[in-house]
């Protein structure tokens, strides 16, 4: 048997082998069409990064009004009068009741992912128009924490005083920050040490074992 | 009309010039997918994602080959990567082949020869197969099927090689049905 003899009679032979029907090109023409246009629709409607702002905006707004919320059904009540709750010093060992610990530390990590973000952005020498109303929302929840039992902690207090200082100074460049302007922001973040400290404060894992703890 | 024009419409958003392209090339990549799958719909969907992802690239197509030679890159791309993903493959392409063997006999060949090279070619590496199928089933060259594959044209014709010997061995009980 000869070399060419045993090839042409695969070749004959292998037509046979999985032989194609007529190609359905309408119909494949018609689905490749409409899959286009979906996954065009699926690029169109997927969130922007101005809309991922926003949304870890309400999210950070919503989890501090929860723990908030939590902190004063279920924690521990004043046995003094408020005024005189509130007038305490910083720093005298009292416990922070559980609810508003976790609220700070979920409030502190939402901070430090928007620092982290407002970083890169600003170090490329970009300005998101929603950065500055994002840091007005956090700075508003800052103090409302510094005002809460979780700011009567002299750490805690600490912390929050500068947070309030650098989301204070984003907030004022609302419209237009100049290059410049993003840099000193960006040094008296680093210079503070901000994003250690809030690591340090609320790490990753803390949030789903303090919620089981507290719920 | 020069096929050049017509990616360069198809650049510019035009349907029609989609269109054009697509028809010039469908029955090729069809083919070569339903060799491989074995199957209808995996031929079918294979080949539209083929032409989806041609259509989305082509600002990347820079005519240092023939499109068509870059269509056949990216549709073999998509029909190996599938085929690794179909589970059921192997199942389905038995139950074809059983269909096909009834149904077609336009080949003067015993049926149980036909089986046994259908089989034999099942039995083959994913490449070999690959490499017999385009070359002696679908007549690519060896110089398109390096393309299409990543791999210089001498692997193609080493691979058919060894392809063809593994066929032969396999089919050696009938060598007097194609000596004779």
């Amino acid at each position: 048997m000869s070399d060419d003899r045993f090839e042409d009679f695969v070749r004959q032979s292998a037509k046979d082998y999985h032989r194609p029907p007529e190609t359905p090109r309408e119909q494949m023409w018609a689905r490749i069409v409409a899959e286009r246009a979906e996954r065009k629709l699926a690029r169109a409607a997927r969130p922007s990064p101005r809309q991922m702002w926003i949304r870890w905006g309400l999210a950070a707004a919503a989890v501090l009004a929860l723990g908030i919320g939590i902190g004063r059904g279920i924690g521990p009540k004043p046995t003094r009068p408020l005024m005189e709750v509130a007038a305490l010093p910083a720093g005298n060992g009292e416990q922070i009741p559980a609810a508003f610990e976790l609220a700070a530390r979920d409030h502190l990590r939402h901070v430090e992912t928007f620092f982290t973000v407002f970083q890169y952005e600003a170090r490329a020498g970009l300005a998101a128009d929603q950065t500055a109303g994002l840091a007005r929302n956090l700075l508003m929840n800052t103090r409302l924490l510094m005002d809460s039992p979780a700011g009567r902690d002299a750490h805690m207090a600490a912390l929050l005083d500068d947070v309030e200082v650098m989301l204070a100074q984003i907030a004022s460049y609302a419209d237009s920050p100049t290059p410049a302007e993003l840099r000193l922001i960006d040094q008296g973040i680093e210079q503070r040490g901000l994003l250690l400290k809030l690591r340090a404060a609320a790490p990753a894992e803390y949030g789903a074992l303090s919620a089981q703890g507290v719920l | 009309m020069d096929e050049r024009e017509v990616i360069a419409r198809v650049r510019a958003g035009d349907a029609v010039a989609e269109r054009q392209l697509y028809d010039a090339h469908v029955d090729r990549i069809y083919r070569l997918a339903y060799r491989l799958a074995g199957d209808d719909d995996l031929a079918q969907d294979f080949t539209q994602e083929a032409f989806i992802r041609a259509f989305e690239r082509i600002e990347g197509f820079r005519g240092e080959a023939a499109f068509g030679t870059w269509l056949y890159a990216i549709a073999t791309s998509v029909v190996l990567n599938g085929l690794r993903k179909v589970k059921r493959f192997r199942e389905r392409e038995a139950d074809l082949d059983d269909a096909v063997t009834i149904g077609a006999s336009s080949v003067d060949a015993d049926p149980d020869l036909k089986e046994k090279l259908a089989n034999a070619v099942d039995d083959l590496p994913l490449k070999y197969r690959t490499v017999f199928l385009m070359h002696d089933v679908e007549g690519y060259t060896h110089e398109e099927i390096g393309v299409a594959l990543g791999v210089p044209p001498g692997t193609s014709k080493a691979q058919l090689s060894r392809a063809r010997a593994r066929l032969r061995d396999a089919l050696a009980a009938f060598a007097g049905q194609w000596a004779s």
